[in-house]
């Protein structure tokens, strides 16, 4: 197979959700010489890029989107010490969780995935996540982002909170953005608590946190 | 007064038995159960339905014109957010969802919030019209998604999909002041088994709704939406304002 060819494969069997086989053809690349940023990039970026733009225009759902992600994950896994030796670094740091109270994670884990698909580095804090533990762990991992996410719009007032509290701490105040996100969570409701940035799907979240980071 | 109400139809009980003794003149549109989950579904179903009832003023086919459109919905996922009528005052509670109205007040329901996070509400309308967690056989579920998205996936969707449950750790049942069945509390302990939920039961509060079907609309408690202008969320503890 010609260096093109994987990396059109890679990206078509990552589109299909098929991880067991992305993770088989990432290492067979790698055998045949091909460069692990390029079969990040052109092979399971750019697929994701595909996923992520059905998404939006309603397409697929979500069932394709986390089985995809799933399966980028599984290739990234294999690249991931050649990438290191390569020396190509991540491009920035997420601190992730839904707000305090709300226990749904499923958006939330879409977004997660999408970011490291970004090639930003994750740090998932779960569900239930108050706005002390989102600022500790922004401080702890040198975060450009906090992250918030809500199902419920009972929980969706705790990121004003989050916004609050990290406004208010000087370390980090001005440096980590705020993004908020989630059924119930609008531009509007963004704008009234002063968070940073609000996207309406996975997507487009992953590509505004890269905007963040490399700005 | 006339009252027009447009109902979940997991009000059912509430609602009939509450006309059934109203003073005022009433009519029902009832709406399926479950559209919070497709908010936008929800918003345009509601927004026919306010339509259809402002066409018919037009076209004059309506044996009394009501006074007020009573919305028998909270906030509902922003559901009603955007709804507007050419010729009715909209009156909706300024509650999250149906749960601070079978609970009598948005204040309780955010005091039981916060006291019992986690909690998985259930009562008579919703063991009559709702889908209940963990109702799905989850073998069925998960032949359903290896034959569309492969073998390899099958677990990890049925994982995804399932994830909330367990991170839910209550089933709070709502008693009723008008149907009390006690097959509807066995059922609603086998979903608290079914899902390994701690059981409560919780007295419901018709109060807050017989207020709503008597014509009562108090500010702190509804909102009043004028015809021409559009249900905004607020925002903040008041819920729900108009632009």
């Amino acid at each position: 197979m010609e260096r093109q060819e994987y990396l059109n494969e890679i990206s078509a069997l990552l589109q299909k959700g098929r991880m067991p086989k992305v993770k088989e053809l990432v290492k067979q690349a790698l055998e045949a010489g091909v460069s692990p940023k390029e079969i990040l990039e052109e092979g399971l970026l750019s697929g994701m890029s595909v996923i992520g733009e059905k998404f939006k225009n309603n397409e697929v759902f979500v069932p394709e989107v986390l089985i995809a992600a799933r399966a980028m994950n599984g290739g990234v896994e294999i690249l991931k010490p050649y990438l290191v030796e390569a020396g190509v670094e991540t491009k920035g740091v997420v601190v992730i969780g839904t707000v305090k109270g709300d226990l749904h994670d499923i958006g939330k884990n879409l977004v997660k995935m999408m970011m490291e698909g970004k090639g930003l580095e994750v740090v998932d804090l779960g569900v239930d996540v108050s706005p002390e533990a989102f600022v500790a762990a922004a401080k702890e991992h040198h975060a450009n982002i906090i992250s918030c996410s809500a199902l419920l719009t009972t929980t969706m007032g705790e990121m004003k909170n989050v916004v609050d509290l990290v406004k208010a701490d000087p370390e980090i105040s001005g440096k980590v953005k705020v993004m908020v996100g989630g059924a119930p969570v609008t531009e509007a409701y963004c704008q009234k608590i002063g968070a940073d940035c609000y996207t309406s799907d996975a997507a487009s979240a992953a590509d505004a946190a890269l905007n963040f980071c490399i700005a | 007064m006339i009252l027009h109400l447009i109902a979940c139809q997991v009000f059912y009980r509430e609602v009939s038995y509450l006309a059934s003794q109203s003073k005022q003149i009433t009519s029902v549109s009832w709406m399926p159960q479950g559209m919070h989950d497709t908010p936008d579904l929800l918003r345009k179903n509601l927004q026919s339905e306010i339509d259809r009832l402002d066409l018919a003023l037009e076209n004059g086919t309506l044996r009394h014109r009501p006074d007020y459109l009573l919305l028998c919905y909270g906030l509902c996922s922003n559901g009603v957010a955007g709804l507007s009528s050419r010729h009715y005052p909209l009156v909706i509670p300024r509650t999250d969802d149906c749960i601070g109205i079978f609970l009598g007040s948005q204040a309780r329901y955010l005091r039981e919030f916060s006291r019992y996070p986690g909690t998985y509400w259930l009562n008579n309308g919703w063991l009559e019209a709702a889908s209940l967690p963990g109702s799905q056989n989850p073998e069925q579920q998960r032949q359903a998604y290896a034959e569309q998205y492969g073998e390899e996936n099958a677990d990890f969707l049925l994982e995804q999909q399932t994830a909330w449950v367990r991170q839910y750790s209550a089933c709070g049942y709502i008693t009723s002041q008008v149907c009390d069945l006690a097959p509807y509390r066995e059922e609603a302990k086998d979903v608290a088994q079914r899902n390994h939920w701690n059981f409560r039961e919780i007295p419901g509060d018709i109060t807050f709704l017989a207020r709503l079907l008597d014509g009562d609309f108090r500010e702190e408690e509804v909102l009043l939406c004028p015809p021409g202008k559009t249900v905004t969320p607020s925002y903040d503890a008041k819920k729900l304002t108009f632009l």
